[in-house]
């Protein structure tokens, strides 16, 4: 198992998996979100062929906090 | 227009509840309050862009009679904060880095405020001045200086969003509209500074009385930095002027006057200086826009092309929302099935931009609207016509899943049409006078909270005094001038079936519950939603009470104008109710006649004897929104109101100067609460985007500094700049909404800066790309026109450089 921070907290998840497989993982509306590893933004349709790796850190943002 | 006559309170015009304090100079604002043995504390901000602190000499200051603690970064909490969570990209005091002119450095309390000035001006800070970055473009360019490690390339946040095929539709379009807009960083330009006072108590107990929209929020940015428990963390606000979002976020200011009555154990107050007011800003970002639609042949929409940069300054604040309804708001409120957005946010060395009404999409819209008259030109179509053959209706959702569960669109647009009088005016006009429509709409209340939390949005109470006849409504809720006090205390007098006298209101404390404040124009729907449960609550349990005391079914019962009624066909028998009442009141001189009917104030007191004290208590949390995506929630609010502006100016054409004459402006607030405050948010607005479009720019110099750090030379529009303005109240009955209530507060503001620049155009001939629209540029546009020499018109470099950010489109 790796060691990834989702939205600031430490989760484990299987070595090769993909971002979007922690998300579903999670239950994460990454759909309506912003969903950033490492600071950057991953779009949408990358998701599923980004690999996480040890230390990742995934935000999975809901933009429409504010107004 | 069409007012619902079966409320009582409802869609009246009472005097505001504060109405006589704030006539009288008798109301408290922050700045106002006097506690025993108060400290003043004051600032030590950066007076360069971008720095490196190498050494922070405290000594002569802490020496200064009459200082009793100075701050730096070596004092107080590492701790980031900010918005959003996932941008926490601020610390109290710079450790190590200054990243704007005002980045907070030290703070200092002392016995009174010009003692902690002088100390300040002690403080000796040595820097390594770095090289600024001081626009978007050049903070994208390669080798940029980089602001922070966590934002490779200068970008602290970017949207990409796409709904539908907009390449696949592009071939079927007929008429294709290109445009750019470029505008100003802006300020808030409230009336009262911000100021806060902190009270650390011997049981260690903080309170913080402050300026700000949002309690709720700052409670929990103080516990986080300080340490303290939540619990131990009180925030109230007294009377605020005016917001407009910059006050949504909790500020250094508040935290440093935390920190420093802790220190100290004594209150301290710090209020900003109009200039500190600029410095910290947290207002309207600078936007760079840029634009296509499509058309197909009869007018019909069929997709935007849309990217935008957003100028954040310094640090994020609300920039991910910022950047992300830039272009969400555009999905509505015409049908557009295909829509795509590539939004990129730079932070600068400059002055750090947050929220401000109309949140993001204030400029977005006026290039987009100008865009639907260009095309209807080209089409040779009324811009109105055009508006209506596109508009959605009640019920329909846009392709980004915004549903308009309401939607006055139409009407307010036939109502503007009809208060302008468009048909017969229109084209008639001399040369340099012109009319422009738009139109716009916005959310009532974010979908999510700021942090990701399954609270209710808001809690009330509603306590029925144990005298009977008056009821106490207790929130968390922001009264920042707005009049949200008065329209809690009107939704609770309607549900109670009370006269809205019978009200009182105390709000903006978190001692009183949970709310998220005043933002996002949320309060009307969503605290509004919690006022009218906890009223009926209040309700039901007296009715209980009367109805097992006067043999009768609850069924039977109602409350109206303060008046116990039954059904038709029911008798309530309440004379040992009535007797008990006016015994206990012996000698009193307002008691109830014998032949009355029960009073409100009999029954409420009658629940007290038999059950003790009655509160009702009432919460709200939005439902799931949206859905149309897989294991999606999407739409950003449940409800959107809706406006639509005609403006009607005129052109010196030797001098470029504009004269505002009239506005014609239609809002669809869903069920009007209080009439007058309706249209004093539609008025207000009107002169917020108003002074956006002709006056309003934060100007600095090559240095990152402000130029016009104050309100002689940063101009809003007063009184005497306003034009008549007719303010029309669209009333429809929003499902999702508390009585069918939603927003004005934002809404309004958003046809006022494209109907400006679509009459510009008619008056002109010219489009006008930048904002705002100065005397100067306006009359090197007609210039232009002319085919005369002009220096400069439109769109600059700056936003051309910055559209390389998107190389791909």
């Amino acid at each position: 198992m790796i060691t990834v921070v989702l939205n600031g907290e430490p989760e484990q998840v299987q070595p090769g998996s993909s971002l979007l497989a922690l998300l579903e993982q999670q239950g994460e509306p990454y759909e309506a979100a912003l969903v950033e590893r490492n600071g950057r933004l991953v779009r949408r349709e990358h998701l599923a062929e980004t690999t996480l790796a040890e230390g990742d850190r995934v935000e999975v943002v809901l933009p429409a906090f504010g107004g | 227009m069409s007012g619902n006559k079966e409320f009582r309170v409802l869609s009246t015009r009472p005097a505001r509840l504060d109405a006589f304090d704030k006539a009288t100079g008798r109301a408290v604002y922050t700045d106002d309050m006097k506690l025993s043995g108060v400290l003043y504390g004051a600032l030590l901000q950066s007076p360069v862009a971008h720095a490196r602190i190498l050494r922070i000499d405290t000594a002569a200051a802490r020496a200064l009679p009459g200082v009793k603690a100075v701050l730096t970064a070596a004092d107080v909490p590492d701790v980031a904060f900010g918005v959003s969570p996932a941008r926490h990209d601020e610390r109290v005091l710079a450790r190590d880095l200054v990243r704007y002119v005002g980045d907070e450095i030290a703070c200092v309390a002392a016995v009174d405020a010009e003692t902690a000035q002088r100390a300040v001006e002690l403080i000796r800070v040595d820097y390594r001045e770095l090289p600024a970055v001081l626009d978007a473009a050049s903070a994208f360019a390669d080798g940029a200086p980089q602001l922070h490690e966590i934002y490779p390339g200068n970008v602290s946040a970017e949207v990409h969003q796409e709904f539908g095929d907009v390449a696949a539709v592009r071939p079927q379009a007929q008429v294709l509209v290109k445009g750019q807009m470029e505008s100003e960083m802006q300020d808030g330009a409230f009336l009262e500074p911000q100021s806060a006072i902190a009270d650390y108590d011997h049981q260690g107990q903080l309170t913080l009385y402050s300026s700000t929209q949002t309690v709720h929020y700052v409670q929990r940015t103080v516990a986080m930095v300080t340490g303290l428990p939540v619990g131990r963390v009180r925030v109230v606000k007294p009377c605020v002027g005016g917001g407009f979002g910059p006050k949504a976020a909790c500020s250094t200011m508040e935290l440093c006057a935390c920190l420093l009555s802790m220190n100290t154990n004594r209150p301290v107050k710090i209020t900003f200086s109009r200039e500190q007011v600029f410095l910290h800003s947290r207002a309207r970002h600078k936007f760079f826009h840029e634009m296509e639609i499509g058309l197909d042949s009869a007018g019909k929409l069929l997709f935007l092309d849309h990217q935008a940069v957003l100028d954040g300054g310094a640090y994020t604040s609300f920039g991910i929302a910022t950047v992300y309804y830039a272009g969400s708001l555009l999905g509505g409120p015409y049908r557009l099935p295909n829509m795509r957005y590539d939004g990129v946010r730079a932070v600068t060395n400059k002055t750090v931009c947050g929220a401000q009404r109309g949140h993001g999409g204030v400029i977005a819209r006026a290039l987009f609207e100008q865009l639907l008259d260009q095309a209807a030109e080209e089409l040779s179509i009324d811009p109105m016509q055009l508006r209506l053959m596109n508009m959605m209706e009640a019920g329909d959702s846009t392709c980004n899943d915004l549903n308009m569960s309401s939607l006055g669109m139409r009407e307010c647009l036939q109502a503007v049409r009809d208060g302008s009088n468009w048909a017969a005016r229109r084209g008639e006009l001399p040369e340099g006078r012109g009319m422009g429509v738009a139109c716009g709409f916005f959310v009532s209340g974010a979908g999510y909270p700021i942090y990701r939390s399954d609270t209710f949005h808001c809690t009330a109470a509603l306590k029925l005094q144990e005298d009977g006849g008056t009821a106490l409504l207790q929130t968390a809720s922001a009264e920042i001038g707005q009049g949200s006090d008065t329209a809690m205390a009107m939704i609770a007098a309607e549900a109670l079936g009370v006269p809205l006298s019978a009200i009182r209101v105390v709000s903006g404390d978190t001692d009183l519950g949970v709310d998220l404040g005043a933002y996002s124009s949320r309060q009307t729907l969503m605290t509004g939603h919690a006022c009218k449960q906890a009223a009926e609550s209040a309700r039901r349990q007296v009715l209980e009470v009367v109805a097992e005391l006067g043999g009768v079914s609850v069924a039977d019962l109602d409350i109206v104008a303060g008046v116990i009624v039954t059904r038709a066909g029911i008798e309530l028998d309440s004379g040992a109710m009535r007797t008990r009442y006016i015994k206990e009141h012996r000698g009193w001189t307002d008691n109830p006649g014998r032949d009355e009917p029960l009073s409100f104030r009999e029954a409420s007191r009658m629940a007290y004897l038999e059950r003790g004290t009655i509160v009702g208590l009432g919460k709200y949390r939005p439902p799931v929104l949206g859905g149309k995506f897989k294991g999606a929630a999407v739409g950003t609010s449940p409800a959107y109101g809706c406006s639509a502006q005609v403006v009607e100016l005129s052109v010196d054409l030797e001098t470029g100067q504009i004269s505002m004459h009239h506005i014609a402006d239609a809002h669809d607030c869903g069920q009007a609460v209080h009439l007058t405050s309706v249209e004093g948010q539609m008025q207000g607005s009107v002169s917020m985007g108003m002074g956006e479009a002709l006056f309003e720019a934060v100007r600095f110099d090559d240095r990152g500094r402000v130029l016009n750090a104050n309100l002689a030379d940063y101009k809003i529009p007063t009184a005497l700049d306003m034009p008549h303005i007719e303010a029309i109240v669209v009333e429809t009955s929003e499902p999702n909404g508390p009585f069918g209530a939603k927003e004005v507060g934002e809404g309004a503001i958003m046809p006022t800066i494209p109907a400006i620049l679509n009459a510009l155009y008619d008056a002109t001939g010219v489009r006008f790309d930048k904002l705002p629209l100065t005397a100067e540029q306006v009359l090197s546009g007609i210039r232009a026109q002319r085919g005369e020499d002009v220096s400069r018109l439109g769109v600059g470099t700056d936003a051309g450089a910055c559209f390389c950010r998107f190389p791909g489109r």
